[in-house]
């Protein structure tokens, strides 16, 4: 049977989760070996994209984007990153910042594969939508 | 005097920004979490998606396709997998990028319907495609009743047995292989035998019977369905039929879905208790599209690289025609589906499957197309089964005979050859095949009501036309009809409310015929 990018980046997982540094060491050079041996070396890339998204999975992290209109406080930050934090049941947040000044005002978090839309342009939208239908 | 300005309406203008106020007011922004999905892959009609872990089968997903406009092009979710959904696309998807956000909308594809689609030409959204503007509600107003594609067919209870029938016009079909409301009569032939045109008659027929029909053309060369419109606003048809159509050059998932479309139109009348008659041109090409649409999908193969469920995709389509029982509004849909042979092969995949799934076929054969049988109606290969519980009575009193003289006619045929040789009663029995055979061929778009179908063939099975030249016939036929319409209508009409042919009735019908042979002959040897 074929394996896939994502079964790989599993085993991966499971032979560094929680071994000591020389073990894990060892095992990850013969885990590159099994990938040059199964001719899967150009998939590699999506094999470390894999293993972060499981990685984030066994562990709690969450990984989310704030968009906001202009540069924000770190503290306003803090507050939505804890937001998420409680909503997702996450243990460990990741945030990034990205400025968009298309959005206008507010902001958009995006988690997996949730948006949530807080932004004035969303709620501009909205109305538009509320009025003309 | 500004604020005291009328609009057409009669609400001022101050009324309608008090409104808009109050409306913008009222408006509550409520944020809330949506689900997205990203494009992985994307081609040929169909595309990956990642994310996405709510949709539902069959949901209508919305592509935010970027660039300088900003529009969106739906899609349905076919393909549920651990991490992705597998979508086809509906419109354009050359615009589609790999990166591009996906929204589920957490409706099942569903297209509008409403009083005003009747005499369009929609495409399988229910979008009017014949430059007539947008589609109205009966109101006047936009159209808010949306119907589901997919729908489970109707049950048990809320049934009833073929009991009305479905008048084609066509003599052939109509004595020998009836059809009823709410029936499902196959159409099977090789491409150039007719199959289109015996349906398009069967529209025609329909006019003043309070029937409401659906063309739905699936993968259609565009310029034949131009021709069937025009054809059809001519005969003034257009009235109360609508027009679904895919084309040939729309991408396989609009055909998957146009017939699921116009059977969707089709239950929004039936709902109303209306009878509809839906035509289904063709499922071979609808099965191509899905097969198409699957492969992309990496669904399975199997024989003849159709996937697994292409047996359900059919019999859930045509399963959808009934007759609704007077409790439940008395409806019904008749499906009048096409398959196209290649090389008269009936046991081929998809023929086999539609022809057990429906209540009987009409074989056109090119053969007898060539021979100048038209309809090339192969009589011994065609049956229905449902339709004769549904003829009226006069029909199936002359019509019985008549299957046995065609039938009679066919084992003797082969002896015809020997002419004189052969004994009285052969000779007699071929020659009366013949004429049948002659009285069963009839022109395109000239369908005949029934009350004249029941007269024509009470006269050849009794023998009436036994001493017309076989090649005279037809002129026979044409002024026989123009003599029962001019001389002896109140026969017709009898025949037509009756629904019967009583003995009284009989005997005056015989009467008629007998004196209008007379007038024939006297005319002819003037």
């Amino acid at each position: 049977m074929r394996i896939t990018a994502r079964q790989l980046a599993e085993t991966l997982f499971e032979l560094t989760d929680r071994k000591s540094e020389s073990e894990a060491k060892k095992n990850i050079s013969q885990f590159a070996d099994f990938v040059v041996k199964k001719k899967k070396l150009k998939e590699l890339g999506k094999i470390i994209e894999n293993f972060g998204k499981y990685y984030n999975l066994k562990n709690g992290v969450v990984e989310a984007d704030v968009i906001t209109a202009e540069k924000i406080e770190a503290k306003t930050l803090k507050n939505i990153g804890d937001y998420v934090k409680r909503n997702s049941k996450a243990e460990k947040i990741i945030l990034r910042n990205e400025i968009d000044k298309g959005i206008k005002g507010g902001f958009i978090v995006k988690v997996n594969d949730e948006i949530w839309n807080a932004s004035i342009k969303g709620k501009l939208e909205a109305l538009k939508k509320a009025i003309t239908t | 005097m500004a604020t005291n300005e009328k609009n057409s309406n009669g609400a001022s203008k101050d009324f309608i920004i008090e409104t808009l106020k109050k409306q913008i007011q009222d408006f509550k922004a409520e944020t809330a979490t949506e689900k997205v999905g990203r494009v992985v892959e994307v081609g040929d009609g169909i595309a990956r998606i990642s994310g996405l872990s709510d949709a539902m089968a069959s949901e209508m997903l919305e592509f935010e396709v970027g660039g300088e406009k900003k529009s969106s092009v739906f899609g349905v979710a076919l393909n549920l997998e651990e991490d992705q959904v597998g979508a086809m696309i509906l419109g354009e998807y050359e615009n589609i990028k790999e990166g591009d956000t996906v929204k589920s909308t957490g409706k099942i594809l569903s297209i509008p319907v409403s009083d005003g689609v009747l005499g369009r030409v929609v495409n399988p959204l229910g979008m009017p495609v014949d430059g007539k503007g947008e589609i109205l509600s009966a109101s006047g107003g936009l159209v808010d009743t949306y119907y589901p594609i997919e729908k489970i067919a109707p049950g048990v209870i809320t049934r009833e047995s073929v009991n009305q029938p479905l008048q084609t016009g066509i003599k052939a079909i109509d004595s020998m292989i009836p059809i009823g409301r709410g029936q499902r009569e196959l159409i099977i032939g090789d491409r150039q035998t007719g199959k289109t045109a015996v349906a398009i008659d069967a529209i025609i027929n329909q006019k003043g019977q309070d029937v409401i029909c659906i063309y739905v053309a699936i993968g259609q060369k565009e310029s034949k369905i131009a021709r069937i419109v025009a054809e059809l606003e001519k005969k003034g048809a257009m009235e109360y039929t609508i027009v679904v159509i895919a084309g040939a050059s729309d991408p396989a998932a609009l055909s998957f879905v146009s017939p699921y479309a116009g059977c969707a139109i089709g239950e929004y009348f039936m709902d109303q208790g209306k009878d509809v008659l839906v035509i289904y041109d063709d499922l071979s090409k609808h099965a191509w599209a899905y097969r198409q649409v699957s492969l992309l999908l990496r669904r399975p193969p199997g024989r003849e690289a159709y996937p697994g469920d292409i047996f359900y995709l059919h019999s859930r389509l045509l399963e959808r025609s009934a007759k609704m029982s007077k409790d439940f509004g008395g409806g019904s849909i008749t499906a009048l589906p096409i398959i196209e042979t290649q090389a008269g092969d009936v046991s081929a995949y998809i023929p086999t499957n539609v022809i057990s799934i429906t209540d009987g076929q009409i074989y056109l054969e090119s053969d007898l197309f060539y021979k100048g049988i038209r309809p090339a109606l192969n009589v011994g290969l065609s049956v229905s089964r449902v339709g004769s519980a549904a003829q009226i009575k006069a029909m199936k009193k002359v019509a019985g005979k008549l299957r046995m003289d065609l039938a009679q006619f066919r084992e003797l045929e082969a002896f015809a050859q020997f002419g004189s040789d052969l004994d009285e009663a052969t000779r007699k029995q071929i020659e009366r095949g013949r004429r049948t055979v002659e009285i069963l061929k009839q022109d395109q778009y000239v369908p005949m009501a029934v009350e004249n179908q029941v007269a024509i063939i009470y006269a050849l099975t009794n023998g009436y036309l036994d001493d017309v030249e076989v090649e005279k016939i037809q002129d026979w036929e044409a002024d026989f009809h123009k003599y029962m319409k001019e001389m002896k209508k109140d026969i017709l009409t009898e025949i037509k409310e009756k629904k019967e042919l009583t003995e009284e009735i009989e005997e005056k019908l015989k009467k008629a015929i007998e004196e209008f042979r007379d007038v024939y002959s006297n005319g002819n040897h003037k």
